[in-house]
């Protein structure tokens, strides 16, 4: 009787084994090829969700490059082989991507971690996979210093005692689209009309634009700068450099803040659908938005993990982690949004 | 002259405050923070140790595409400058035009051609450059090649043809007389076309942004990209390495080629 519970024992770990292998060899052969931003955006996938799929057999590579070219390549393709097979998409690009019928429907039984998202982040070529919160940060020191009033809204930076000591986004950088829409609303204005939004940044004294969101850490870290418009991410940054920052959710009518959404969406002709969607699940996992969010100061959109990311006390006290929060911040319209003319009235407006 | 002492101080200021800031540590609990500290608070050779493979993985890529690109472009340029020069075509002037288009062209279309060319030599043949180390060597090839033809122009412009026909009158064969008259008076302009065509095709963004296999990209996409979603100091720490290793390579160069003496001689 013994032997054969041994007996039974070792045939059913034979299995377990057995089974493994074969779940070890689902991709086996199988190479990716995901769109991303370079650099830790880049590295951090790497070390998560690659990991993962490169335990099923599967190779993953990257095609490093901003969404805007990674698009480009993909139109250049266009009714050949995919020179990728999910890449990242922003938010205000989604009715040209959508427009030139550029992605595969996606097959959400495959992408089980979505159900944790939101409907609006659920949609049928695209899945959100992370957010930016579009702050107003100060440094509370200097403020405290010279008895100046927090910031609530944009507006408030008029203020000629800040006169030298703002950075906004400039037009052409990472948050530039965010930044313009969010001064337009502030204004009175809309995705539609942006010119009281260009009004608005006229009359702040002797601003300073930023282009790439380390000029915001240098800039504070430097002294110079005492009130930025940047991403929840660079004030985290700011502060690990031992600036003490403190952020204000922009306030917009009833809304209170403005998120950038940034999407994953496969790539229509990829041979590889199946490895795609993994890979875009697995995006989606606790493990790997908590990961995310701490490497790239981007925020998760599963919101099973805010808690664990409460835990970190500066993530904590600069972001906003409630989902009811999030789901009420303002969120652009991308059909709304001309680019070329935004460009072109701030080059006559900003610019000049 | 101090004017000139300060405007050179002033253009290589950028370096050093890329040098110093490779040294700049900060007390940041651990975390790698995203922006530049000049001068440094404390000197540290962390970012050194934080320099990810893939920076010298791409930095070995953009070596080996530099150097082959340098050589193909000097393996078409010198014939090129010897017929546009020598040759007494009908059009040189036309052809002189064609041959430094790619100067003209911004390196961006260039990228995107290039990409649209081989999709259509992939549909058309069984091709498939796309994505391909051959592929992007075309491209650097097409970008490199007329400065080793503008370069060697120059000098055989100025060549003394005299010296080849005295050659020949005293019994040597023509294809001596290249070897040991000709191609050692022209090499000051081979050896600087070259140097052009491999700092070139090593610095260039735009084309290999375009035409890169996915997995392996060169050393500048690499860093263009770290820089440009985030800014790790590391990347500073490696542009310190690769400088360095720029200004050993021209010692060692001047040391065992002679650069300057070989550019007196171009200019004699």
């Amino acid at each position: 009787m013994r032997w054969m519970s041994l007996c039974l024992v070792a045939l059913a770990a034979l299995g377990v084994t057995d089974s493994a292998a074969a779940q070890g060899k689902r991709f086996d052969g199988v190479t990716l090829r995901v769109g991303t931003w370079g650099g830790t955006n880049r590295d951090a996938q790497k070390e998560t969700a690659a990991v993962e799929l490169e335990k099923l057999g599967a190779k993953v590579d990257y095609v490093i490059g901003s969404p805007q070219d990674n698009f480009a390549k993909i139109i250049a393709a266009r009714g050949r082989d995919v020179p990728m097979d999910t890449f990242e998409i922003l938010g205000s690009m989604l009715p040209e991507v959508l427009g030139r019928n550029a992605l595969d429907e996606l097959n959400y039984a495959n992408i089980p971690n979505a159900s944790a998202l939101r409907s609006d982040e659920r949609r049928k070529h695209v899945v959100a996979h992370w957010t930016t919160q579009e702050m107003i940060f100060y440094n509370a020191d200097k403020f405290k210093e010279l008895g100046l009033t927090p910031p609530k809204t944009l507006t408030d930076l008029r203020d000629r005692r800040l006169a030298g000591r703002i950075m906004i986004p400039d037009i052409t950088s990472g948050g530039g689209i965010e930044g313009l829409g969010g001064f337009a609303l502030a204004a009175g204005g809309d995705e539609r009309n942006v010119e009281p939004g260009l009004k608005l940044i006229k009359e702040i004294d002797a601003l300073k634009f930023w282009k790439v969101g380390a000029d915001v850490i240098t800039g504070f870290k430097s002294g110079d700068i005492w009130v930025a418009v940047a991403h929840a991410g660079w004030a985290i940054r700011t502060a690990y450099a031992g600036v003490p920052v403190v952020t204000v959710p922009p306030q917009y009518g009833q809304k209170r803040g403005l998120v950038k959404e940034g999407f994953l969406g496969v790539v229509r002709g990829t041979k590889v659908k199946e490895a795609a969607e993994f890979y875009v699940n697995t995006l989606l996992s606790e493990d790997v938005q908590y990961h995310m969010s701490i490497k790239t100061g981007q925020i998760a959109v599963n919101p099973k993990v805010f808690p664990r990311l409460a835990t970190v006390p500066v993530v904590k006290d600069l972001t906003v982690l409630d989902s009811d929060k999030i789901a009420n911040m303002v969120r652009l319209d991308p059909d709304k949004i001309n680019l070329s003319q935004w460009i072109d009235q701030w080059n006559r407006m900003i610019s000049r | 002259m101090l004017w000139f002492a300060l405007a050179y101080v002033f253009l290589l200021a950028p370096i050093v405050v890329v040098v110093g800031a490779s040294f700049s540590g900060a007390d940041t609990g651990g975390v790698v923070i995203s922006y530049v500290q000049f001068p440094p608070q404390r000197w540290t050779l962390e970012w050194y140790a934080r320099i990810p493979a893939v920076q010298y993985e791409a930095l070995a890529l953009s070596l080996v595409l530099g150097v082959a690109a340098a050589l193909a472009a000097c393996a078409i340029g010198i014939p090129a400058a010897f017929g546009l020069v020598r040759g007494g075509l009908a059009g040189t002037p036309l052809i002189a035009a064609l041959l430094r288009a790619p100067l003209q062209i911004p390196t961006v279309v260039i990228g995107i051609a290039f990409m649209q060319l081989y999709y259509l030599m992939a549909d058309y043949s069984r091709i498939d450059l796309v994505g391909s180390f051959a592929g992007l060597l075309i491209a650097h090839i097409f970008l490199v090649t007329p400065f080793v033809t503008g370069s060697v122009s120059a000098v055989l412009q100025r060549f003394n043809v005299r010296l080849e026909e005295a050659a020949v009158i005293l019994g040597a064969s023509r294809w001596r007389t290249f070897c040991r008259v000709t191609l050692p008076l022209i090499m000051p302009g081979v050896y600087t076309g070259a140097l052009y065509a491999f700092v070139v095709s090593f610095i260039d963004v735009p084309v290999s942004l375009f035409l890169a296999a996915p997995g392996s990209v060169t050393y500048p996409v690499e860093l263009f990209h770290s820089m440009e979603h985030d800014f790790n100091p590391s990347a500073l720490a490696s542009a310190t390495l690769v400088t360095a290793f720029s200004l050993l390579l021209l010692v060692g160069a001047e040391r065992l080629i002679g650069l300057n003496a070989l550019l007196r001689s171009g200019a004699a």
